[in-house]
């Protein structure tokens, strides 16, 4: 009697403990399954926000190299901007280089835009970066951006 | 215990798996299911700050090296103009920014970032008819 009645009621234990242990092992697999895709496309976005933001950082380092004050002897003035070159920029032909759609580059004091300049099409995604210099002994904010 | 034929035998002996040898069973296979769980969720907890998104801002240290060479540039250390300099740098940089030089200093955060994580810089500058040092310090988001 003992016997029929406990077994059953043993078994049923078991059958109990092995759903929770099927219910775990695939709750587990598709927690670290999504756990995985989603570190994957999370690195993959992260660097390629990085990549982008240190092109637009380079593109700016390099427009701030082309803007610049050239003295008469050849010698070039650190951040110190000058209108004129910022105007003869040819944004066309970098972006040819640079195999890129979209360019801008703008200077901006504490009143406003003083100076803005762009050539294509920005499309969805647009980096910027910006850098501090001086533009006839005030400073302005330079900002590039590619797209 | 109980009789059979006469003869006196346990429960055991007939390895009969009574109710309460059962439950004994299954409560220690869920208080070890239970154990590995939290086992389980410790790891996948002490797991989650690799996978935290951190920003990082590269650019933060382009606009404090510029915001010393300007100031190098523009004498701002020795005409005076270095508050409302350090002030318009950062309006426009949107960084927290420090200056300071032996005989002047400037901040656009006064009594802010003393924890934070800073880029700093050493610029030489004239002042007073000497070659001085200056430290320009930026932080955060304003």
């Amino acid at each position: 009697m003992c016997r029929e009645t406990q077994q059953s009621r043993f078994r049923g234990y078991f059958s109990v403990d092995a759903a929770l242990a099927l219910v775990i092992v695939v709750f587990a697999y598709a927690s670290f399954a999504y756990l995985a895709s989603h570190a994957g496309a999370s690195a993959d976005e992260e660097s390629r926000q990085i990549s982008n933001s240190l092109v637009s950082l380079r593109f700016s380092s390099f427009l701030v190299e082309e803007a610049i004050t050239k003295g008469t002897e050849g010698h070039s003035s650190v951040n110190e901007l000058d209108l004129s070159r910022l105007l003869d920029l040819d944004l066309k032909g970098m972006l040819k280089e640079m195999a890129k759609s979209y360019a801008k580059v703008s200077v901006g004091g504490r009143e406003g835009e003083i100076f803005s300049k762009w050539e294509g099409e920005a499309g969805e995604e647009v980096f910027c970066s910006a850098r501090l210099a001086l533009l006839n002994g005030e400073i302005v904010r330079l900002e590039a951006c590619l797209g | 215990m109980k009789f059979k034929s006469g003869r006196l035998i346990s429960l055991e002996s007939l390895s009969v798996p009574c109710a309460r040898d059962a439950k004994l069973k299954s409560g220690y296979l869920l208080s070890l299911e239970a154990v590995t769980a939290v086992f389980l969720l410790l790891i996948a907890a002490s797991s989650l700050p690799l996978f935290r998104f951190q920003e990082d801002r590269p650019q933060d240290f382009f606009l404090c090296s510029d915001a010393a060479i300007v100031f190098s540039k523009s004498h701002a250390f020795a005409d005076g103009s270095l508050q409302e300099k350090v002030q318009t740098a950062s309006e426009l940089s949107g960084l927290c920014i420090e200056a300071y030089s032996p005989l002047t200093s400037a901040s656009s955060c006064e009594g802010e970032g003393a924890d934070a994580e800073r880029y700093a810089f050493t610029v030489p500058i004239w002042q007073s008819g000497a070659l001085q040092e200056a430290r320009v310090s930026c932080w955060g988001d304003r």
